[in-house]
């Protein structure tokens, strides 16, 4: 036998399981945890612009922050949203056919993805790489909270007035698809990871997870509306 | 009673031919299942509009749900053609039946498939217990009442494929092995016998098409007509091949 012989794998097969390891694990850490600091700082807004703008001034001091936002932001985001789409793009959905609980479960998750994608390009472009998306107010280096407010409330895109309900919406659908992605992957992970290891720690592992989505959410909007409320 | 059952077939000339759809009209005898239909059509293969055409081909050895080849789709959903009962049909649609062919295999005529991919499969994850030898290995090793016990359901599957086509992750062009070959690797690695091989099947299960193409949508354990527990099987080689992951990652 020569070396010639020896079938070549391609990469992505040769790694194939610890890069589904790794899309799995993305989701939680630094992925899902990130959601949960993002929404901590973001109730804030509850108390207010005072506590808002300490907040977010304390993250925005943190050290290495480039290297923080970048390697445990939007490297491992940008992982979990290409090699997950790749994935999706591989199945048959079936729900229609096979209308089980799990079955439409699987659906959303899938839905839930691509939705919280397309929200999180929208949300980024607006706030994070505001230049592009977020409108002229955005120019001025300012107070936080009142720059997120008038993101939300009176956004400006591309000489476009946007209505404050559609934004609002808009956030409420896409945080809503994210909080689901993400305690819906809770329970898969926790299946892929050997964790739960039947259908009855499924079953109530799904309720723990029911409890954390319906709690982040109620989190979520309480910052969505604490924006509205303080003027 | 009604006197006629109305049976809508979609049929398929050969491997890559085109398909079309005939309707059949037969007498309707009480207790009749979806075989008897087809044996119906055989003996006299004329269609609704009077047109003589070709027998419908199907698959069918065991007539009592023990083999799997008559699997297809009846009504939209996967079952076997020889226990489903006309009577029970007219339940979810009074006015006909549609059968089809199963949808993740290839169609070598009308309503018999190819389904080699599963044997294939099978042999990936090496389903048997290695027990041949040229001279006399001795009784083999007790087997607790309790694990017998656990082990049994999985010891149903009868290969009919019924978890695959109901499995949005199992497709035509991917190589997922599908519950079935998950739910046996379980089976195989939990014989004490069977486990010399563990290490083995635990690889493939980590391969490309292996367990992680799972998507956890569970329809594997909805349509299997033999309840066979795939949930915990799959939940089972999940555990199974994360503890062999880390070993390997930590061992050497
Ligand atoms: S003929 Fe064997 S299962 Fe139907």
């Amino acid at each position: 036998m020569s070396a010639t012989e020896t079938p070549s794998i391609p990469w992505l097969d040769r790694n194939h399981f610890l890069l589904r390891r790794m899309h799995s694990l993305t989701g939680i850490i630094p992925v899902g945890a990130f959601l949960i600091e993002h929404l901590l700082t973001n109730s804030g807004s509850w108390y207010g612009a005072a506590r808002y703008n300490k907040d977010v001034k304390w993250i925005q001091d943190l050290p290495f922050l480039f290297v923080l936002e970048w390697g445990f932001i939007f490297l491992p985001l940008a992982f979990h949203a290409i090699y997950g789409f790749v994935i999706a793009l591989g199945a048959q959905m079936n729900a229609t056919s096979y209308p089980y609980l799990n079955g439409w479960r699987y659906t959303l998750q899938r839905i839930t993805a691509y939705i919280t994608l397309s929200f999180l390009i929208v949300h980024l472009l607006k706030f994070r790489f505001a230049w592009i998306l977020g409108g002229p107010v955005f120019a001025e280096a300012a107070d936080w909270f009142v720059l997120t407010r008038q993101g939300l409330l009176h956004w400006h895109v591309g000489g476009v007035y946007v209505p404050a309900w559609i934004t609002l919406s808009f956030y409420v659908i896409g945080l809503t698809a994210a909080v689901y992605h993400f305690a819906n992957g809770i329970w898969t992970f926790a299946i892929s990871w050997g964790v739960l290891g039947g259908p009855d720690s499924q079953r109530w592992f799904q309720y723990v997870c029911l409890l954390v989505g319906i709690v982040m959410c109620l989190w979520g909007y309480i910052s969505l509306w604490g924006f509205v409320i303080h003027g | 009673m009604p006197e006629y059952v109305t049976v809508r077939v979609k049929r398929q000339d050969g491997l890559d031919s085109p398909s079309y759809w005939e309707t059949f009209r037969i007498a309707y005898q009480p207790r009749m299942n979806v075989t008897t239909c087809l044996q119906q059509i055989a003996l006299n293969p004329v269609t609704l509009e009077g047109r003589k055409t070709t027998p419908v081909a199907y698959d069918a050895a065991c007539l009592e749900e023990v083999c799997g080849s008559c699997t297809m789709n009846i009504n939209g959903s996967v079952r076997q053609a020889c226990s489903t009962l006309v009577e029970a049909l007219r339940k979810e649609n009074p006015n006909e039946i549609t059968l089809e062919p199963m949808t993740k295999y290839p169609v070598m005529r009308d309503l018999a498939v190819d389904r080699s991919r599963m044997f294939r499969d099978l042999k990936r994850i090496k389903a048997w217990i290695p027990v041949d030898g040229y001279y006399d290995l001795g009784p083999g090793p007790r087997i607790s009442p309790k694990l017998q016990h656990q082990l049994y359901p999985y010891s149903r599957c009868m290969t009919c494929g019924c978890c695959t086509e109901a499995c949005p992750q199992y497709t035509k062009d991917n190589r997922f092995i599908g519950a079935f070959a998950i739910s046996l690797t379980v089976l195989f690695n939990s014989h004490p016998t069977g486990a010399v091989l563990k290490e083995d099947r635990l690889k493939e299960l980590m391969e490309p098409g292996g367990i992680s193409e799972c998507g956890q949508a569970q329809n594997c354990l909805r349509v299997c007509p033999k309840s066979v527990p795939n949930v915990t099987g799959i939940a089972q080689g999940y555990r199974q091949v994360t503890a062999q992951w880390f070993k390997n990652l930590f061992s050497r």
